[in-house]
């Protein structure tokens, strides 16, 4: 753990924060770092956060708790939305029922278009 | 009948798992069908994070085994570590649920995942004890070989 910034990108644009994540998977490897980043974005005030998934080709059950996790913290303040998720990814959602947690949109646009509402 | 049959061995770290995957991805490559490699690397990822966190408390360095066994029967999964032992009735006591209620978020569980995700993925799990071991096998029946 440690070393590679779990976030490699995070844009602003008309409130939406747009995070972008680094490396191809969310593992138990960095879900502790991804869950902390998320936290301090969240504490910041920033939260409406699209997550960029077009880079991870792998999440676990402990990617999926930290993803959790951060929808818990955001609560009734703010939304999460999940962009372009690849099919395994896609799959492990499904098979955990997070497919029905999560909002996911096919790309980051139409998610933070969502977000503004 | 086993016709073919692969092994590496890590330490208890959850970066080790990366090697895990790329090994998977490496020996199951014209040989397993790519849905069901999918499913192994999931399967193999929560198994050995289960190992890491429970047998071994998160203690660095300690050794696991994984072995990949394909024959014509199906396609098991082998894993070996010399960790503390596992509750009695393990895995099957140990599986928990993956309904969710999207309406509840603050009941949603962080953690709790990993066992119900391997028994949604594989059709059989054996868990035995053996002298210091614990050895876990989690096996595909269906055919998956290409």
């Amino acid at each position: 753990m440690g070393g590679h910034p779990v976030i490699r990108s995070s844009t602003v644009t008309e409130g939406v924060v747009t995070l972008s994540l680094a490396g191809s998977r969310l593992d138990a490897a960095n879900a502790a770092e991804f869950k902390e980043a998320l936290a301090r974005t969240i504490d910041e005030g920033q939260t409406r956060i699209v997550l960029d998934m077009a880079g991870i080709a792998f999440v676990d059950s402990s990617g999926l708790g930290a993803l959790v996790g951060v929808l818990k913290r955001l609560g009734s303040r703010g939304d999460l939305a999940l962009a372009a998720v690849q099919p395994a990814v896609q799959k492990a959602l499904k098979l955990t029922r997070m497919d029905r947690v999560f909002q996911i949109f096919p790309d980051t646009d139409s998610a933070a278009t969502k977000l503004r509402g | 009948m086993t016709d073919e049959a692969f092994t590496i061995d890590i330490v208890s770290d959850y970066a080790e798992v990366r090697r895990v995957a790329e090994w998977l991805a490496d020996v199951g490559k014209g040989r397993i069908d790519e849905a069901v490699l999918d499913d192994l690397q999931l399967v193999v990822a929560e198994a050995v994070n289960n190992i890491i966190r429970h047998a071994y408390r998160e203690e660095p360095g300690r050794p696991i085994s994984v072995r990949l066994e394909i024959a014509a029967a199906g396609i098991t999964l082998v894993l070996r570590d010399s960790g503390q032992a596992p509750p009695p009735g393990f895995p099957q006591s140990k599986v928990g649920s993956l309904e969710v209620d999207p309406s509840d978020l603050a009941a949603l569980a962080d953690s709790g995942r990993g066992l119900a995700i391997i028994k949604s993925c594989v059709d059989q799990m054996d868990y035995v004890r053996d002298g210091s071991f614990n050895e876990l096998s989690l096996s595909l029946r269906h055919d998956g070989r290409q």
